[in-house]
Protein backbone atom coordinates (compact mmCIF):
# COMPACT_ATOMS: atom_id res chain seq x y z
CA UNK A 1 0.00 0.00 0.00
CA UNK A 2 1.56 3.23 -1.20
CA UNK A 3 1.62 6.36 1.93
CA UNK A 4 0.98 9.73 0.94
CA UNK A 5 4.55 10.51 1.78
CA UNK A 6 5.58 7.64 -0.92
CA UNK A 7 4.11 9.79 -4.06
CA UNK A 8 6.13 11.64 -5.71
CA UNK A 9 5.09 14.64 -5.66
CA UNK A 10 5.60 15.69 -9.43
CA UNK A 11 4.30 12.47 -10.60
CA UNK A 12 0.67 13.71 -8.75
CA UNK A 13 1.08 17.26 -10.32
CA UNK A 14 1.51 15.46 -13.83
CA UNK A 15 -1.45 13.36 -13.37
CA UNK A 16 -3.95 15.91 -12.11
CA UNK A 17 -2.63 17.98 -15.12
CA UNK A 18 -3.82 15.08 -17.49
CA UNK A 19 -7.34 14.19 -15.72
CA UNK A 20 -7.92 18.44 -15.29
CA UNK A 21 -7.40 18.97 -18.77
CA UNK A 22 -10.28 16.82 -19.96
CA UNK A 23 -12.81 18.90 -17.94
CA UNK A 24 -10.71 22.32 -18.18
CA UNK A 25 -12.74 25.46 -20.16
CA UNK A 26 -15.64 25.20 -22.12
CA UNK A 27 -16.07 24.31 -25.93
CA UNK A 28 -16.60 27.07 -28.63
CA UNK A 29 -19.43 29.47 -27.34
CA UNK A 30 -22.77 28.62 -30.32
CA UNK A 31 -22.29 32.66 -31.21
CA UNK A 32 -18.70 32.49 -32.14
CA UNK A 33 -19.31 29.24 -34.15
CA UNK A 34 -22.29 31.04 -35.64
CA UNK A 35 -19.27 33.73 -36.60
CA UNK A 36 -16.88 31.24 -37.59
CA UNK A 37 -19.67 29.75 -40.14
CA UNK A 38 -20.59 32.47 -41.50
CA UNK A 39 -16.77 33.69 -42.12
CA UNK A 40 -15.95 30.46 -43.55
CA UNK A 41 -18.69 30.14 -46.03
CA UNK A 42 -17.29 33.81 -46.85
CA UNK A 43 -13.89 32.50 -47.40
CA UNK A 44 -15.20 29.70 -49.50
CA UNK A 45 -17.01 31.90 -51.64
CA UNK A 46 -14.10 33.98 -52.07
CA UNK A 47 -12.17 30.74 -52.71
CA UNK A 48 -14.72 29.99 -55.47
CA UNK A 49 -14.80 32.77 -56.57
CA UNK A 50 -10.77 33.15 -56.69
CA UNK A 51 -10.92 29.45 -58.72
CA UNK A 52 -12.98 30.74 -60.87
CA UNK A 53 -10.92 33.66 -62.15
CA UNK A 54 -8.02 31.83 -62.37
CA UNK A 55 -9.80 29.27 -64.59
CA UNK A 56 -10.86 31.99 -66.66
CA UNK A 57 -7.72 33.77 -66.97
CA UNK A 58 -6.12 30.40 -67.84
CA UNK A 59 -8.16 29.60 -70.74
CA UNK A 60 -7.84 32.96 -71.51
CA UNK A 61 -4.29 32.64 -71.74
CA UNK A 62 -4.40 29.12 -73.39
CA UNK A 63 -6.40 30.33 -76.02
CA UNK A 64 -4.10 33.66 -76.61
CA UNK A 65 -1.24 30.85 -76.59
CA UNK A 66 -3.00 28.60 -79.04
CA UNK A 67 -3.70 31.32 -81.42
CA UNK A 68 0.06 32.46 -81.03
CA UNK A 69 1.12 29.25 -82.01
CA UNK A 70 -1.31 28.50 -85.36
CA UNK A 71 -0.23 32.39 -86.57
CA UNK A 72 3.50 31.40 -86.27
CA UNK A 73 2.87 27.92 -87.33
CA UNK A 74 1.05 29.63 -90.60
CA UNK A 75 3.77 32.13 -90.77
CA UNK A 76 6.48 29.85 -90.91
CA UNK A 77 4.84 27.86 -93.32
CA UNK A 78 4.22 30.73 -96.30
CA UNK A 79 7.09 32.63 -95.20
CA UNK A 80 9.51 30.01 -96.23
CA UNK A 81 7.66 29.82 -99.89
CA UNK A 82 8.20 33.47 -100.96
CA UNK A 83 11.31 34.35 -99.82
CA UNK A 84 12.86 30.96 -101.37
CA UNK A 85 11.15 32.03 -104.35
CA UNK A 86 12.05 35.33 -104.02
CA UNK A 87 16.15 34.63 -103.26
CA UNK A 88 16.09 32.07 -106.24
CA UNK A 89 14.71 34.63 -108.70
CA UNK A 90 17.67 36.98 -107.39
CA UNK A 91 20.44 34.11 -107.49
CA UNK A 92 18.87 33.52 -110.90
CA UNK A 93 19.89 37.62 -111.78
CA UNK A 94 23.01 37.95 -110.02
CA UNK A 95 24.22 34.06 -112.07
CA UNK A 96 22.78 35.93 -115.23
CA UNK A 97 24.36 38.85 -114.30
CA UNK A 98 27.65 37.40 -113.77
CA UNK A 99 27.77 35.17 -116.54
CA UNK A 100 27.38 38.35 -118.99
CA UNK A 101 30.15 39.99 -117.46
CA UNK A 102 32.24 36.68 -117.81
CA UNK A 103 31.33 36.14 -121.03
CA UNK A 104 31.75 39.83 -122.20
CA UNK A 105 35.43 39.44 -123.21
CA UNK A 106 35.90 36.45 -124.56
CA UNK A 107 32.87 37.05 -127.18
CA UNK A 108 34.76 40.20 -128.07
CA UNK A 109 38.15 38.41 -128.34
CA UNK A 110 36.23 35.34 -130.78
CA UNK A 111 35.10 38.02 -132.96
CA UNK A 112 38.12 40.26 -133.08
CA UNK A 113 39.38 36.80 -133.89
CA UNK A 114 36.98 36.28 -136.69
CA UNK A 115 37.35 39.83 -137.93
CA UNK A 116 41.06 38.99 -137.98
CA UNK A 117 40.57 35.84 -139.45
CA UNK A 118 38.75 37.08 -142.34
CA UNK A 119 41.73 39.99 -142.56
CA UNK A 120 43.30 37.32 -143.04
CA UNK A 121 41.85 35.33 -145.50
CA UNK A 122 40.92 38.53 -147.66
CA UNK A 123 44.45 39.66 -147.74
CA UNK A 124 45.20 35.88 -148.80
CA UNK A 125 42.87 35.96 -151.44
CA UNK A 126 43.98 39.13 -152.70
CA UNK A 127 47.71 37.97 -152.87
CA UNK A 128 46.35 35.55 -155.51
CA UNK A 129 46.93 35.77 -158.99
CA UNK A 130 44.08 37.18 -160.90
CA UNK A 131 43.90 34.18 -163.62
CA UNK A 132 43.87 31.64 -159.96
CA UNK A 133 41.13 33.81 -158.11
CA UNK A 134 38.84 33.73 -161.00
CA UNK A 135 39.39 30.21 -161.94
CA UNK A 136 38.49 29.51 -157.97
CA UNK A 137 36.05 32.13 -158.14
CA UNK A 138 33.93 30.58 -160.94
CA UNK B 1 3.92 6.36 -21.83
CA UNK B 2 4.65 7.68 -25.32
CA UNK B 3 3.06 10.92 -25.26
CA UNK B 4 4.32 11.89 -28.85
CA UNK B 5 2.76 9.65 -30.59
CA UNK B 6 -0.41 11.11 -32.15
CA UNK B 7 -3.54 8.37 -32.97
CA UNK B 8 -5.07 8.93 -36.01
CA UNK B 9 -8.12 10.88 -35.11
CA UNK B 10 -11.31 9.62 -36.50
CA UNK B 11 -14.43 10.97 -37.32
CA UNK B 12 -17.59 10.05 -35.10
CA UNK B 13 -19.67 10.47 -38.27
CA UNK B 14 -17.34 8.58 -40.25
CA UNK B 15 -14.21 6.52 -40.50
CA UNK B 16 -11.94 9.24 -42.52
CA UNK B 17 -8.78 10.28 -40.72
CA UNK B 18 -7.60 13.94 -40.21
CA UNK B 19 -5.09 13.19 -43.03
CA UNK B 20 -7.95 11.81 -45.38
CA UNK B 21 -10.14 14.56 -45.12
CA UNK B 22 -7.20 17.60 -44.96
CA UNK B 23 -6.10 15.66 -48.31
CA UNK B 24 -9.76 15.55 -49.74
CA UNK B 25 -10.65 19.16 -48.98
CA UNK B 26 -6.42 20.22 -50.54
CA UNK B 27 -8.81 19.74 -53.49
CA UNK B 28 -11.47 21.97 -52.33
CA UNK B 29 -13.87 19.97 -50.87
CA UNK B 30 -15.69 22.35 -48.56
CA UNK B 31 -17.79 19.30 -46.71
CA UNK B 32 -14.62 17.30 -46.01
CA UNK B 33 -13.06 20.59 -44.59
CA UNK B 34 -16.37 21.63 -42.63
CA UNK B 35 -15.31 18.00 -40.57
CA UNK B 36 -12.23 19.39 -40.09
CA UNK B 37 -13.34 22.30 -38.39
CA UNK B 38 -15.68 20.61 -36.65
CA UNK B 39 -13.38 18.18 -34.90
CA UNK B 40 -11.20 20.74 -34.46
CA UNK B 41 -12.51 24.00 -33.40
CA UNK B 42 -13.32 23.06 -29.63
CA UNK B 43 -9.64 21.70 -29.00
CA UNK B 44 -8.58 25.07 -30.98
CA UNK B 45 -10.53 26.90 -29.09
CA UNK B 46 -8.92 25.48 -25.74
CA UNK B 47 -5.42 25.83 -27.00
CA UNK B 48 -5.80 29.40 -27.51
CA UNK B 49 -7.54 30.30 -24.26
CA UNK B 50 -4.90 28.24 -22.61
CA UNK B 51 -2.20 30.86 -24.93
CA UNK B 52 -4.28 34.32 -24.73
CA UNK B 53 -6.35 34.16 -21.69
CA UNK B 54 -8.83 36.49 -22.89
CA UNK B 55 -11.84 34.20 -24.09
CA UNK B 56 -12.90 36.58 -26.50
CA UNK B 57 -9.47 37.37 -28.07
CA UNK B 58 -9.16 33.39 -28.35
CA UNK B 59 -12.70 33.32 -30.10
CA UNK B 60 -11.26 35.78 -32.57
CA UNK B 61 -8.05 33.87 -33.24
CA UNK B 62 -10.11 30.23 -33.52
CA UNK B 63 -11.79 31.90 -36.74
CA UNK B 64 -8.51 33.52 -37.64
CA UNK B 65 -6.79 30.38 -37.72
CA UNK B 66 -9.33 28.52 -39.48
CA UNK B 67 -9.86 30.94 -41.89
CA UNK B 68 -6.25 31.02 -43.19
CA UNK B 69 -6.30 27.16 -42.52
CA UNK B 70 -9.13 26.66 -45.31
CA UNK B 71 -6.65 29.43 -47.64
CA UNK B 72 -3.38 27.83 -47.02
CA UNK B 73 -4.69 24.48 -46.91
CA UNK B 74 -2.77 23.82 -49.93
CA UNK B 75 0.84 24.14 -48.39
CA UNK B 76 -0.17 21.62 -45.67
CA UNK B 77 2.10 18.26 -46.24
CA UNK B 78 -0.11 15.48 -45.65
CA UNK B 79 3.05 13.27 -44.41
CA UNK B 80 2.81 15.10 -41.13
CA UNK B 81 0.08 15.90 -38.28
CA UNK B 82 -2.76 18.02 -39.25
CA UNK B 83 -3.17 18.75 -36.18
CA UNK B 84 0.33 19.72 -35.19
CA UNK B 85 -0.02 21.79 -38.19
CA UNK B 86 -3.48 23.74 -36.86
CA UNK B 87 -1.74 24.53 -33.87
CA UNK B 88 0.86 25.75 -35.41
CA UNK B 89 -1.28 27.85 -37.33
CA UNK B 90 -2.99 29.49 -34.38
CA UNK B 91 -0.04 29.71 -32.44
CA UNK B 92 2.06 31.94 -34.70
CA UNK B 93 -1.80 34.08 -35.51
CA UNK B 94 -1.67 34.76 -31.52
CA UNK B 95 2.09 36.07 -31.33
CA UNK B 96 1.20 38.52 -33.80
CA UNK B 97 -1.42 39.19 -32.44
CA UNK B 98 -0.05 39.85 -29.53
CA UNK B 99 2.98 41.36 -30.86
CA UNK B 100 0.01 43.94 -32.76
CA UNK B 101 -1.46 44.72 -29.11
CA UNK B 102 -4.58 44.69 -30.74
CA UNK B 103 -6.26 42.41 -29.58
CA UNK B 104 -4.50 40.84 -26.36
CA UNK B 105 -5.27 42.75 -23.52
CA UNK B 106 -2.23 43.20 -20.73
CA UNK B 107 -2.51 40.01 -18.92
CA UNK B 108 0.78 38.37 -19.17
CA UNK B 109 2.27 37.02 -16.95
CA UNK B 110 5.28 38.25 -17.32
CA UNK B 111 3.64 42.36 -17.45
CA UNK B 112 2.31 41.65 -14.29
CA UNK B 113 3.51 43.97 -11.13
CA UNK B 114 5.98 41.61 -8.60
CA UNK B 115 4.29 40.22 -5.72
CA UNK B 116 0.73 38.38 -4.75
CA UNK B 117 -1.79 39.81 -6.74
CA UNK B 118 -4.82 39.72 -5.11
CA UNK B 119 -7.00 38.16 -8.01
CA UNK B 120 -5.04 35.67 -8.39
CA UNK B 121 -5.00 34.58 -5.23
CA UNK B 122 -8.91 34.17 -4.87
CA UNK B 123 -8.37 32.15 -7.93
CA UNK B 124 -6.29 30.01 -6.62
CA UNK B 125 -8.69 29.00 -3.58
CA UNK B 126 -11.25 28.67 -6.26
CA UNK B 127 -9.35 26.98 -8.43
CA UNK B 128 -9.28 23.54 -6.53
CA UNK B 129 -11.65 22.48 -8.84
CA UNK B 130 -9.34 22.66 -11.44
CA UNK B 131 -5.59 22.59 -11.66
CA UNK B 132 -5.63 24.49 -15.40
CA UNK B 133 -6.79 27.27 -13.59
CA UNK B 134 -4.00 27.85 -11.83
CA UNK B 135 -1.61 27.65 -14.98
CA UNK B 136 -4.33 30.07 -16.55
CA UNK B 137 -4.04 32.43 -13.56
CA UNK B 138 -0.13 32.38 -13.11
CA UNK B 139 2.00 30.65 -15.58
CA UNK B 140 3.32 32.88 -18.89
CA UNK B 141 1.55 32.54 -22.19
CA UNK B 142 4.18 30.08 -23.54
CA UNK B 143 4.28 28.18 -20.19
CA UNK B 144 0.77 27.62 -20.73
CA UNK B 145 0.72 26.60 -23.96
CA UNK B 146 3.36 23.86 -23.72
CA UNK B 147 2.03 23.14 -20.46
CA UNK B 148 -1.65 22.19 -22.49
CA UNK B 149 -0.26 20.46 -25.81
CA UNK B 150 2.03 18.13 -23.67
CA UNK B 151 -0.62 17.03 -21.14
CA UNK B 152 -4.20 18.03 -22.93
CA UNK B 153 -3.49 17.52 -25.97
CA UNK B 154 -0.64 14.66 -25.49
CA UNK B 155 1.95 16.08 -27.85
CA UNK B 156 5.72 14.93 -27.61
CA UNK B 157 8.14 17.75 -26.66
CA UNK B 158 9.37 17.81 -30.42
CA UNK B 159 5.89 18.40 -31.56
CA UNK B 160 5.47 21.17 -28.99
CA UNK B 161 8.74 22.86 -30.51
CA UNK B 162 7.75 22.21 -34.37
CA UNK B 163 4.34 24.36 -33.20
CA UNK B 164 5.79 26.85 -30.96
CA UNK B 165 8.65 27.20 -33.28
CA UNK B 166 11.42 26.31 -30.89
CA UNK B 167 13.62 22.97 -30.35
CA UNK B 168 12.94 19.62 -28.67
CA UNK B 169 15.48 20.67 -25.98
CA UNK B 170 13.96 24.35 -25.35
CA UNK B 171 10.73 22.86 -24.96
CA UNK B 172 11.61 20.29 -22.56
CA UNK B 173 13.83 23.08 -20.79
CA UNK B 174 10.24 25.00 -20.61
CA UNK B 175 8.13 22.31 -19.71
CA UNK B 176 10.26 21.65 -16.63
CA UNK B 177 10.46 25.56 -15.22
CA UNK B 178 6.51 25.37 -16.04
CA UNK B 179 6.07 22.89 -13.49
CA UNK B 180 8.37 23.36 -11.23
CA UNK B 181 7.22 27.13 -10.96
CA UNK B 182 3.62 25.25 -10.66
CA UNK B 183 4.74 22.97 -7.72
CA UNK B 184 6.25 26.25 -6.50
CA UNK B 185 2.88 27.83 -6.58
CA UNK B 186 0.67 25.10 -4.98
CA UNK B 187 2.99 24.62 -2.41
CA UNK B 188 2.84 28.55 -1.22
CA UNK B 189 -0.48 28.09 -1.69
CA UNK B 190 -0.48 25.45 0.19
CA UNK B 191 1.34 26.94 3.09
CA UNK B 192 -1.03 30.57 3.16
CA UNK B 193 -4.25 28.41 3.31
CA UNK B 194 -2.84 26.50 6.42
CA UNK B 195 -1.34 30.03 8.08
CA UNK B 196 -4.76 31.33 7.28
Amino acid sequence: MTRPDDVDPLAALEAQLRTDALAWGSGLPPAARQRLRQRLRRAHATHSRSTRALVTVLAAALLLALGAWFWATSARTHAPARSRAISVEVARLDVGHLGTLATTPLRNELANIVNDGRAVVRGVWLQMPSPLRRLLGS
Amino acid sequence: MDLGTEQPARDPRGDATDRDLATVAQRGDREAFDTLVERYADRLFRFLRMRALSESVAEDLVQDTLVQCWRSLARFDPTRSFSSWLFKLGANLATSSYRRGRRDPILVAEDRPAGPDPAAVVLLDDARNNLWDVVHAHLPPEARASLWLFYGESKSAAEIGEILGKSEGAVRVLLLRARTRLAGILQRDALSLETR
